[in-house]
């Protein structure tokens, strides 16, 4: 079931906080076993065969938090610790790598195995990570000992379940064992806005966008060479459906666990402004940047051994973070291509503090925002390709190597950019150099509106930050903030008319972080 | 409560905004990026309007365009022969409206539908081409409002924002829904640019195997129905109709009894309805390397086989005469 779906708005959701407040709070295990009983409705309804395997993930996860709770201390834990996260990395690697270690080593060995063509098992890298990082901090003695109950809830609540946050153990469990948690029309509508601001980027923001991106990467996958400006157009129109599409999940993911006065963590924060890429990544994915950073940076050191090994540490957490998004060596080569932008950023930084100079002029920060967005473009372009000869052709066109090209039918846009690309030396290509059923007419419009947006209009927890979106504090809240009055629910319902109309129209498209 | 309210608020306004809006600017209003499908249809309705005597019109989707030729048919049979193929995204339901218009009593129409076509689920979500909802919103708006008002709601609510704003702006920007064939057609209404040197070394389209030759029928298509229809107002009408296979590409994911079946099944239909059926699955069966760019469209020398093949088939069933009412 798909957030953005009427199956999901229309009756699994109000049938969830329906049955969630009407039982009353004194009966918190009820209402705790609605909860999961709804969340396992949600999971079984992509697969329900697929519900075995979480329910034993959630088992043998409880289970070793069990032992190592009974035996703390003694050295036993290291070894149930290490037998728990084999576990959990097998189980992963079964579902999301077997087949493609058996398609790397058939093509390095000339070996002819037949993959198993397993179907991913929806949420299988979010539920593994976060009871990885359970059993991480029940070993450093930083967890509480929580009923089953309150452990599988926790594991399986639908709102993260699927893409995330990847929420810790302390930050929710304590939230929903209050014995007073009540129905609260504040957290309700402030929960449903976030909601909605996250089904209209979703669905009016990135899905549109997504015609652009598909039909200039299929182009190419199919061997097409594209012109200059197909390429950039093709991958900043993906940039942003990502974009839009993440943000998106993750406002509805908050949202929803809102309307049960649940606050999640911050999971994206308007990456595309970031200064540095080190700062793009505390603004992308953060609770994903969180689980890295504390249970695999950290562990291998992080900076307390010196510059080399702080580097190696980074590539090392970047190729993990790369392959965790896919399997597949596009993916791997998209997390070292960030691996490599760390460590620059690292020596540049170094080098700069040498230097005793601090650059904080407008200037730079306008010039390393636009560095940051060009490098996080190219590795997009490894993300979404299928092939590294698709990449490659990709990002030959945007650095010109097949030309200063613009497709004939550029002047669609009706923004003079055919004459302005002449007077700067591009040249027209002719229909058979363009991409049949690439419409120009109104997409360039929508990309440069979508660009905007993510560079000029602040995100919806600064927007919302009088109400407290998420768990933390808000920084640089909005000047002018949404208010839960008339004219914030004239504002916000307005477009609602076209989100039924997509629910009247063509299926929900899941969102891009359904697949890693 | 207030802020509920608002939302509740908003929600109905931006339903009476949209409904103002496609009733009174986008509904019937034709926009420049359809030109080219409204182009061509218009183009076969004049040739089947201007054409003298009794004509003998080929009906179907693109199997049809790309596939017939009614300019050698006409020279093999004597008798005025017009393509009258369109799409398949437009549905059986609106290619069988243009054939309706287009037959006088004494006419013959060769069904050519294509086999998905009668697999056509209805004006339901799970069918409603963009190219479809396009195009009759913006250029038939005499066709819409032949549908019942519950398949019109379907149709002007699937009308996309870009049609929308192309309709305020008059956004002359081509579409990719909007197939402008004008420069390539004959006196017949044939296509002509299907030739065998401009065919596409790669087309995915053309090895990519129909779900119903490999799964069968779903449980209540809509296509058998508008087809039987089709042919009682024909009846009525004076209007011969004879059926044949639609020409396909040969693909290894067919079974061979999954096939027969289908066969079995169409000929069955065809039989209770007394419409004689010519030439079978297998004749109009091609190799993928005949086909254009897709499983239905072939190139021109397998155009003029598949012809000269049809008109072998179609001259005894033509000779016979046609029940009076």
């Amino acid at each position: 079931m798909i957030f953005s779906s009427w199956q999901f708005t229309l009756i699994f959701l109000p049938l969830a906080l329906l049955g969630f407040f009407v039982i009353p709070a004194r009966h918190d295990t009820a209402r705790k076993l609605w909860l999961t009983a709804a969340s396992l409705v949600f999971y079984g309804y992509w697969k329900v065969e697929y519900l075995s395997l979480i329910g034993f993930s959630v088992v043998i996860n409880y289970g070793v938090a069990e032992a190592m709770f009974r035996w703390h201390g003694r050295p036993a834990t290291r070894w149930i610790l290490t037998g728990g996260v084999a576990v959990n990395l097998l189980l992963l690697g079964y579902f999301k790598y077997a087949d493609f270690l058996i398609r790397t080593v058939n093509a390095v060995s000339g070996w002819e195995v037949s993959p198993l063509n397993l179907i991913l098992p929806l949420a299988i890298s979010f539920f593994t990570f976060t009871q990885i990082a359970y059993l991480g901090d029940v070993y450093r003695e930083q967890a509480r000992h929580y009923s089953f109950l309150d452990y599988s809830l926790f594991v399986v609540l639908f709102p993260h379940l699927i893409a995330g946050p990847i929420v810790r153990h302390w930050e929710i469990i304590p939230q929903y064992s209050q014995k007073t948690l009540r129905f609260s029309a504040a957290d309700f509508s402030t929960g449903l806005s976030i909601f909605l601001i996250g089904i209209y980027k979703k669905l009016l923001l990135a899905d549109p966008v997504s015609g652009v991106a598909n039909t200039v990467f299929d182009a190419a996958h199919r061997g097409i060479t594209l012109t200059w400006f197909d390429a950039w157009f093709g991958t900043v129109a993906y940039a942003m459906q990502i974009y839009f599409d993440f943000s998106g999940y993750s406002d509805m993911a908050i949202g929803l666990a809102r309307m049960f006065s649940i606050k999640f963590p911050c999971n994206f924060n308007s990456p595309y402004k970031a200064e540095s890429i080190a700062d793009f990544w505390k603004r992308w994915h953060i609770t994903l940047t969180r689980f890295f950073r504390e249970y695999l940076y950290f562990p291998l050191g992080g900076n307390r051994r010196g510059l080399i090994r702080q580097n190696f540490n980074i590539l090392l957490t970047m190729l993990a973070s790369g392959l965790w998004h896919g399997a597949g060596w596009t993916f791997v080569a998209w997390g070292a291509l960030h691996g490599i932008y760390l460590v620059i950023q690292n020596l540049w930084r170094v080098g700069l503090d040498r230097l005793g100079w601090r650059p904080v002029h407008w200037t730079y920060r306008i010039a390393a925002t636009g560095l940051t967005f060009l490098a996080v473009l190219a590795g997009w372009v490894l993300f979404r390709a299928n092939s590294f000869g698709q990449a490659r052709s990709i990002l030959a066109s945007m650095v010109g190597f097949h030309g200063f090209t613009v497709p004939y039918n550029i002047g669609e846009a009706r923004l003079g950019l055919g004459k302005l690309f002449s007077s700067l030396g591009a040249t027209l290509a002719p229909p058979p150099d363009c991409i049949e059923g690439l419409s120009y007419g109104w997409s360039i419009h929508g990309v440069a509106l979508l660009l905007l947006i993510v560079w000029f209009v602040p995100n919806t927890q600064q927007l919302l930050a009088s109400l407290s979106p998420i768990l933390e504090e808000v920084r640089q809240p909005a000047r002018r903030q949404f208010r839960l009055n008339l004219a914030g629910g004239l504002l916000l319902g307005l477009p609602a008319v076209m989100v039924i109309r997509s629910f009247m129209g063509s299926q929900a498209s899941p969102f891009l972080y359904f697949n890693f | 409560m207030k802020f509920i309210t608002g939302i509740l608020l908003g929600l109905l306004l931006g339903v009476a905004a949209e409904g103002i809006l496609v009733g009174a600017a986008i509904r019937g209003r034709p926009i420049p990026s359809t030109d080219g499908l409204a182009a061509g249809f218009a183009y076969k309705q004049h040739l089947a309007d201007t054409t003298q005597g009794p004509k003998i019109l080929f009906v179907g989707g693109s199997s049809v365009d790309l596939g017939i030729s009614a300019k050698q048919a006409t020279q093999e049979l004597g008798i005025p022969c017009i393509n009258y193929g369109f799409m398949v995204p437009m549905g059986l339901d609106y290619i069988l409206h243009l054939a309706r218009k287009a037959a006088k009593p004494g006419d013959t129409v060769v069904l050519v539908i294509e086999y998905n076509l009668y697999d056509w689920p209805g004006h339901s979500t799970a069918w409603l081409d963009p190219m479809y909802v396009r195009y009759v919103s913006s250029q038939d708006d005499g066709y819409l409002r032949t549908l019942p008002l519950s398949d019109q709601g379907q149709v002007l609510s699937h009308i996309s924002d870009i049609q929308i704003l192309d309709a305020l702006f008059r956004s002359s920007a081509k579409n990719a829904l909007d197939v402008d064939s004008s420069g390539f057609r004959n006196a017949f209404g044939d296509r002509t640019d299907n030739t065998r040197k401009a065919r596409p070394l790669e087309a995915t389209w053309r090895s990519r195997p129909l779900q119903i030759l490999k799964d069968g029928y779903s449980a209540h298509p809509k296509g058998f129905p508008a087809v039987r229809d089709f042919c009682e107002w024909a009846k009525v009408h004076r209007v011969r109709v004879i059926a044949t296979f639609p020409n396909i590409a040969s693909n290894q994911a067919y079974k061979p009894e999954m096939l027969a079946q289908t066969e079995r099944r169409l000929r069955d239909f065809y039989q209770t309805l007394d419409v004689p059926v010519v030439g079978s699955m297998e004749q109009a069966t091609f190799p993928q390397s005949d086909c254009y760019d897709t499983l239905y469209h072939l190139v021109d020398d397998a155009v003029s086989k598949r012809t000269i093949a049809l008109v072998d088939l179609l001259k005894p069933a033509l000779k016979t005469e046609q029940q009076p009412e």
